[in-house]
């Protein structure tokens, strides 16, 4: 194998890589944004703001909310 | 049984069983809820909610007691809404005279680098204290976010539309009275894009290299840089999804895409080496130094093999997720529209690095929809047949 092919193996491989990460996080972007959690049941998310702020916090409003057991 | 035919079971076997699963994802999609919740945190102020079931869902907004204006989801009001990659959904509120307040964009399949800016105060603060009568035309009464024109028509074209729905029916106006038609928008760029094109194709018969370079610097300048239209595995995938844009203010985007098919499958590789400005990029970077790198035949063969493993790999990731962004990782728009994360600029940069010493790097081994192309160009060959020589 001639020294450009090994050099175009290490290239090739490098972009497959940096496609390959690419496409997982849009990937993992996508599944945790999905719709079902914007608006989860189980959450009151203007009681939990106003709980936050009733201790002294300042919360920012987030997009995105999740229900983490106990 | 050859490897070949075991290999091209499995791909046309899983891309079925692929559509399959998003059929019935689609089938059994359950609505995007407007709750009080979501409403609670979208208006603070307001004290309660009352839903409302009339021509579409609606709520009334209370504070102390009072009426003090509506919320609504567009989607319920002009379902038909549709950006650049699919529906995109508005949460509105409006006072008692059908005026904005407020303004969140629920769901979009836009790209992300488009999505990020519309969902900005900066875009959607200019509609706050818009009602009906009042002008919502991009680039007249609304600022649209750079090269982000088509997603910004269709959120405003849908916010006109259903301010007026809902001052109908405050007023008892008949629904079929109120504003909504739409009308083909024969603008600018439908002309520029037809003639480019056009130009492409005399190009493409004349065979002058001369020509074709100036065709193709053409095609980088205003299909790149200026209108960055491009065909990326997204684009593909939001056709195959049938996500498509609202045809009536995006002809030129319809011709552009139509075009680029159609040539292929009837000229074989049109697309790809007289319209796509990254191919053309990568063409006038490779003349520059005119050192041409070569490798052996038996690794390119084996490099090529990465675009079809690519694109079976997005085309199965963009069906199950039933998303087009999902598959966005081509340098198109972090060199034409110059954003990007550090991942993408890497990626945007070894690619332009390696094709001043490579001709065509991205487009020969990683250009999923490159691949596409080729399928099509064969596909035509065959249909057509065509000796691949002789076009």
């Amino acid at each position: 194998m001639q020294k450009r092919d090994r050099l175009f193996i290490v290239l090739a491989g490098l972009l497959t890589i940096l496609f390959a990460y690419e496409i997982y996080m849009n990937i993992s972007r996508e599944i945790s944004n999905r719709p079902a959690e914007i608006s989860s049941p189980q959450i009151d998310v203007s009681e939990v703001l106003n709980k936050l702020k009733e201790a002294g916090l300042e919360p920012k409003e987030a997009k995105y909310y999740k229900v983490i057991d106990e | 049984m050859r490897k070949k035919t075991i290999i091209n079971t499995i791909v046309i076997a899983t891309l079925l069983l692929a559509v399959g699963v998003n059929i019935h994802e689609r089938w059994n999609k359950t609505p995007e809820i407007t709750d009080e919740r979501v409403l609670k945190t979208f208006i603070p102020q307001a004290d309660s909610f009352k839903k409302r079931q009339g021509p579409f869902l609606y709520f009334e907004i209370y504070s102390n007691h009072r009426l003090t204006g509506y919320a609504f989801n567009t989607k319920d009001l002009v379902p038909d809404a549709k950006g650049y990659s699919g529906p995109i959904e508005v949460l509105a509120a409006v006072d008692t005279a059908c005026k904005i307040t407020d303004l969140k964009i629920l769901r979009s399949d836009e790209t992300p680098d488009y999505s990020e800016d519309i969902a900005k105060p900066e875009f959607l603060g200019q509609f706050k204290g818009k009602g009906p009568g009042d002008g919502f035309i991009i680039g007249k009464d609304i600022e649209a976010v750079t090269r982000a024109t088509i997603s910004c028509a269709a959120i405003s074209r849908t916010l006109d539309i259903a301010v007026h729905k809902m001052q109908g029916l405050i007023n008892g106006t008949k629904l079929s009275e109120v504003k909504g038609a739409r009308h083909l928008n024969l603008d600018i760029y439908f002309y520029i894009t037809v003639l480019i094109i056009t130009f492409l194709v005399v190009v493409f018969y004349l065979k002058m290299s001369w020509l074709r370079y100036t065709g193709l610097m053409i095609s980088i300048i205003y299909f790149g840089f200026i209108k960055a239209n491009f065909i990326s595995m997204s684009n593909l995938s939001s056709i195959f999804l049938w996500n498509l844009p609202d045809p009536a203010s995006n002809i030129a985007w319809y011709v552009f895409v139509i075009s680029a098919l159609v040539l292929t499958f009837l000229l074989g590789a049109f697309y790809c080496t007289y319209m796509c400005p990254f191919g053309g990029l990568q063409i006038f970077l490779n003349k520059i130094f005119r050192i041409n790198i070569e490798i052996s035949s038996r690794l390119a063969g084996n490099l090529r093999k990465i675009k079809f493993a690519l694109l079976w790999i997005l085309a199965m990731a963009a069906l199950l997720l039933n998303n087009p962004n999902v598959v966005n990782y081509e340098p198109f728009s972090t060199v034409f529209l110059r954003k990007g994360n550090l991942i993408a600029w890497t990626i945007a940069g070894v690619v332009l690095i390696l094709s001043l010493f490579h001709y065509r790097p991205f487009c020969r081994y990683f250009c999923a929809a490159g691949a596409f192309f080729e399928m099509l160009t064969e596909c035509g060959r065959k249909v057509l047949g065509i000796d691949a020589k002789k076009r």
